[in-house]
């Protein structure tokens, strides 16, 4: 009978490299970054001691002691209590502690040690510790705290093999407080003699680089022209730089549409496989160079440390809508995706508050929404794709969504009162690092694979479900229109076009819109299925095909089908829009209730189509359609 | 009665195949709710 694996917990600060070491122990890529507060959730991994011992790792969310009120943090404490049924009582407890900043980061390890837990403390990035003049001595902290002691280094896996060996059995026994237990004075008097024995700072005081970027980088003005102009530098690199590795992608979709009619002859499944598979799969598929670009530069701010400085930089403007800049990295991350973003309010300590932040979430412009605006944004400029004015327009788009979300939930907040527990915002700003290079491209590969994966199973299965709806039931005539209009979707489109048109849609835009409610992604497909785009052989023609096929259809009476009134007003549809089921659900999770998710998804669809039909109507007076 | 080609039963039959698979997935996945545009949150507790 397979015996229970022992059970090490990996605890400390946050931001202290607990994650960095748990993936370098267990081979992981779970998420990290250069700011506080990346993991909520336990993680649970595995690895082998040098002796051949298998060992289950937990790795925690950060906390500054065991007595916080925010539900990471509670999470955190249960473990250690040994309160939480799914994991018991720790055997070991690793103590992540940054060399840098011992005075601080010891006191959670001193109450990890009051508990009676067996603990090894590992000494993480020494390296920016001797860089700041600091002169660590390990073998003194472990003589005054009577655990052993690792310096390591995570991010590059230095002093892995040590600590590993510090694991080996018997596992270390719990040590005895020196300290009178129980009294956070006594406690916290004994880790300031302990770290100021343990790390002696050199007399040459010399300000830090970090120091002296944040003169500039947190200046009241400056600050925020930096945080604008790296903002506008992310949307600009990601039109510019996916060009050339777009192209690849339309000419291995032509290489494969052409192989395939010279293969089969016209039929039914040539044109499911040239038209749905390959035509719907590929306008989506097409994006995943941009994709891969958002995701690697959102990895650049994250374990740069600028996260934790625009955060500082948001905090009084959150201030007036009632949120703090706790509330600030959480929207941050829903750039990338909701789902870690409503996840991240964890951190937040007013119930109130957190459940405000996850309300308004969604509206940051998530990467599922990205080969929606990059299909349409070229379209209000002529077709062309590139430029600074693409840019601008990007930056815009999130701006919309993002100052929408203040406004919103300043009003809920207002109408939720106050909160019993207050939320505080203490930030630890964290020194600049160099990125993680090896971490970011695995981290980057790991989304592009999901969108892959996600295009070849959900994406796919879609396009072949509404090739069959634009395709049967059958007619024989020469009319396309006709034709179409005999087929299931000319039935719908027939169906919800008095609903949609106001907001300057036709029944085919609304049905794709519809299909858009698996996955935002899929819009780009379904409008290219819809509107019967076909791919030629000249290379960049694919792309911009779809749109001008798009810029090309009209209405019966002559008029332009996607007017710039038309396409603002779908841009808007899906600045707002909530199609997204999983999201959904974590929401539900973390506020505990599927009312609230029901609301917020009730809330958001109409806002967003009361929102288009404003745009459009309010356009329409101006002579934009 | 007019003569429906292969290519037709075959597309077909990769519809109705799409169809079962989607149902046998929607059982199967009731349960998770990580993102699938981009795999974030897999594994959340």
């Amino acid at each position: 009978m397979d015996q229970p694996l022992e059970t090490v917990v990996l605890a400390g600060n946050p931001n202290v490299g607990k994650t960095t070491l748990f993936n370098a122990l267990c081979g992981t890529v779970e998420k990290v970054g250069n700011y506080s507060g990346v993991t909520v959730s336990i993680k649970k991994g595995e690895f082998y001691s040098p002796h051949g011992r298998k060992m289950a790792l937990i790795d925690l969310p950060g906390c500054y002691s065991l007595e916080g009120g925010s539900p990471d943090q509670q999470i955190a404490e249960q473990v250690l209590l040994g309160k939480d049924p799914t994991y018991g009582t720790p055997d070991l407890v690793i103590c992540v502690l940054d060399a840098s900043n011992l005075e601080r980061h010891i006191q959670i390890t001193l109450e990890i040690i009051e508990l009676g837990l067996p603990v090894i403390i590992a000494l993480n990035m020494v390296d920016m510790a001797e860089k700041s003049r600091l002169r660590l001595d390990p073998v003194k902290l472990s003589e005054e705290l009577g655990v052993p002691v690792v310096p390591i280094q995570a991010n590059r896996g230095k002093g892995l093999t040590e600590l590993k060996q510090a694991m080996r059995h018997p596992l270390p026994i719990a040590p005895g407080a020196k300290w009178k237990a129980g009294d956070p004075a006594a406690r916290r008097a004994f880790g300031l003699t302990v770290s100021q024995l343990a790390a002696r700072r050199s007399s040459i005081h010399s300000s830090r680089l970090s120091d002296r970027l944040d003169l500039f980088l947190l200046h009241p003005i400056f600050g925020w022209f930096f945080f604008i102009g790296i903002m506008f530098a992310l949307f600009w690199s990601i039109f510019s730089f996916a060009s050339i590795p777009m192209g690849w992608i339309e000419s291995l979709q032509d290489f494969l549409i052409g192989s395939v009619q010279g293969i089969m002859s016209e039929g039914d499944l040539r044109d499911l496989i040239t038209q749905g598979v390959i035509g719907g799969v590929g306008a989506v598929v097409i994006f995943l160079p941009q994709i891969l670009l958002l995701f690697f530069f959102i990895g650049l701010l994250e374990s740069s440390g600028y996260m934790a400085r625009a955060a500082f930089l948001m905090d009084g403007f959150m201030a007036r809508v009632g949120l703090s800049g706790k509330a600030f990295l959480p929207l941050l991350s829903s750039y990338a995706c909701a789902i870690p973003g409503v996840m991240a309010t964890r951190t937040i300590d007013s119930a109130k508050e957190r459940l405000v932040t996850i309300f308004v979430a969604p509206w940051m412009s998530c990467s599922a929404r990205l080969p929606v605006y990059l299909l349409l944004v070229p379209m209000l400029l002529g077709g062309s794709e590139g430029g600074v004015k693409q840019a601008l327009i990007f930056l815009s788009i999130y701006v919309v969504g993002t100052l929408t979300a203040f406004v919103v939930a300043r009003i809920l907040r207002g109408k939720l009162g106050d909160d019993e527990t207050k939320s505080h915002f203490l930030l630890e700003l964290p020194p600049y690092r160099l990125p993680q290079w090896s971490y970011i491209f695995r981290h980057v590969l790991d989304r592009g694979w999901a969108f892959l994966k996600n295009a070849g199973t959900l994406i796919l299965g879609i396009m072949i479900l509404l090739w069959a709806a634009t395709t049967y039931p059958k007619l024989e005539s020469d009319d396309p229109a006709k034709v179409l209009a005999h087929t299931v979707v000319g039935r719908v489109s027939h169906f919800i076009e008095p609903v949609v048109a106001p907001l300057g849609f036709d029944g085919r835009t609304g049905t794709a819109i519809l299909t858009s409610f698996a996955a935002r992604e899929v819009f780009v497909g379904s409008m290219a299925q819809l509107f019967q785009v076909e791919v030629t052989d000249d290379e960049l023609e694919t792309r911009t095909h779809i749109r001008n096929s798009l810029a090309a259809e009209k209405w019966p009476d002559g008029r332009p089908m996607f007017s710039a009134a038309a396409v603002i007003s779908l841009l808007v549809f899906y600045i707002y829009a909530l199609q997204c089921l999983p999201t959904s659900a974590v929401v539900a999770r973390e506020s505990g209730s599927w009312k609230w998710a029901v609301g917020q998804f009730l809330f958001m669809t109409l806002f967003a189509a009361l929102a288009s039909l404003v745009v459009f109507q309010v356009a329409k007076l101006f002579g934009l359609a | 009665m007019q003569e429906t080609d292969w290519q037709t039963w075959a597309a077909l039959a990769v519809v109705l195949t799409t169809v079962v698979v989607f149902a046998l997935r929607a059982r199967r996945r009731k349960s998770k709710s990580g993102c699938q545009s981009c795999g974030s949150d897999k594994s959340c507790e």
